[in-house]
């Protein structure tokens, strides 16, 4: 597993996480850990497939939220970031 | 080709159970349902009729039931031999329709944790089957019991129960691999797979007792997030390597929890 976020790293789904969508809200759970995504990170996370690189989710980020790419970039590296310390998703080269 | 059973059976099918003492006196309604009402039927298909009566109970004579958790905890069950088909009918009394449908109401969903649970497997075949059913006779009872189940949760207890096993299976699969059982792994994530189906289908409307009309079901529902191709590639195993099976069993994890992305509940 990689140690960081960067931007040709390729995030994948742990598939040790329950999901649920429920009332247009992403859940998350592993073991007994819950969480409730954000907008932003649920966004994120639905395209989280295991071959799409972090500057193409950030791309949709852009493009969806009608902002500039750094700033997505940035944006995006750094929920990615945090869904990895939770092992929320794992990450590839 | 097989025939398609019609409200226009209603006076042959109604005609032969009288004929075997089968039809009490003052029913609300009978009505006609699973494969042969869908067109699925084949030549050894049973035909399911239901009777529903005010008052509990069969005709005299009717004496196996199916067990229920409603008043009264059963349901009459003859299988008489209707024309060139085994009929298989069931008598149930509209109060226990009515409790039923309590069970999957949206009070009931929101306000048990698992009201799926409750609901039995005879239960639930009732309730998949009167979504499909067309009247022989009492057309407005029927009428009013489908838009009942319509605006019931039945879709999302059935949906909700349907994922949380096949989270529950997904996570037994994944530690069997973890632990060298691969053989093992690679059934319980098929498994986990058919409830995936099974909520998907749930939230498209087509709801499942059994994997038996599951494929029929799915093309009726044509969900997009797994369109058919993918789905049957999976269910049969189409892409499992006897040399990595992990691979296989991960690819089908990420397939059902993809699908529980998708499923509302």
């Amino acid at each position: 597993m990689a140690a960081e976020v960067h931007d040709h790293s390729v995030p994948r789904q742990n598939l040790e996480v329950r999901i649920r969508s429920t009332g247009g809200t992403i859940l998350l759970a592993r073991y007994d850990q819950a969480y409730e995504l954000p907008e932003v990170a649920a966004f994120i996370w639905r395209r989280v497939n295991g071959c799409d690189r972090v500057e193409d989710i950030s791309r949709a980020v852009a493009e969806h939220y009608g902002i500039d790419a750094g700033t997505a970039l940035a944006d995006t590296a750094e929920m990615l970031e945090w869904l990895r310390g939770e092992e929320l998703v794992l990450l590839g080269d | 080709m097989n025939h398609v059973i019609t409200a226009e059976d209603g006076p042959r099918l109604l005609g032969l159970l009288r004929e075997q003492g089968l039809l009490p006196d003052g029913y609300r309604c009978v009505y006609a349902a699973g494969s042969l009402v869908r067109g699925w039927g084949n030549e050894t298909s049973d035909l399911d009729l239901y009777v529903v009566s005010d008052a509990p109970g069969a005709p005299h004579g009717v004496e196996d039931f199916h067990p229920v958790a409603l008043t009264p905890d059963r349901v009459p069950v003859a299988v008489p031999t209707l024309g060139d088909r085994r009929g298989d009918v069931e008598y149930w009394s509209a109060d226990q329709v009515g409790q039923l449908l309590a069970k999957v109401s949206w009070e009931a969903y929101r306000s048990e944790r698992d009201s799926g649970a409750t609901v039995s497997q005879v239960e639930r075949d009732a309730l998949v089957k009167l979504g499909h059913a067309v009247a022989l006779d009492g057309a407005p009872w029927l009428a009013q019991a489908q838009r009942q189940l319509r605006s019931s949760a039945f879709g999302r207890t059935i949906a909700a129960r349907s994922l949380d096993l096949a989270d529950t299976f997904a996570e037994d699969a994944l530690g069997q691999l973890g632990s060298g059982d691969a053989e093992s792994a690679v059934l319980t994530a098929k498994l986990a797979f058919g409830y995936a189906a099974d909520a998907l289908l749930a939230h498209h409307g087509e709801y499942g007792t059994t994997a038996k009309w599951r494929s029929k079901k799915y093309r009726a529902a044509a969900p997009a997030v797994l369109p058919f191709e993918r789905y049957w590639r999976i269910e049969t195993m189409r892409d499992y390597d006897p040399g990595d099976p992990g691979r296989w069993i991960e690819d089908v994890i990420g397939c059902v929890r993809r699908v529980s992305m998708e499923v509302e509940v």
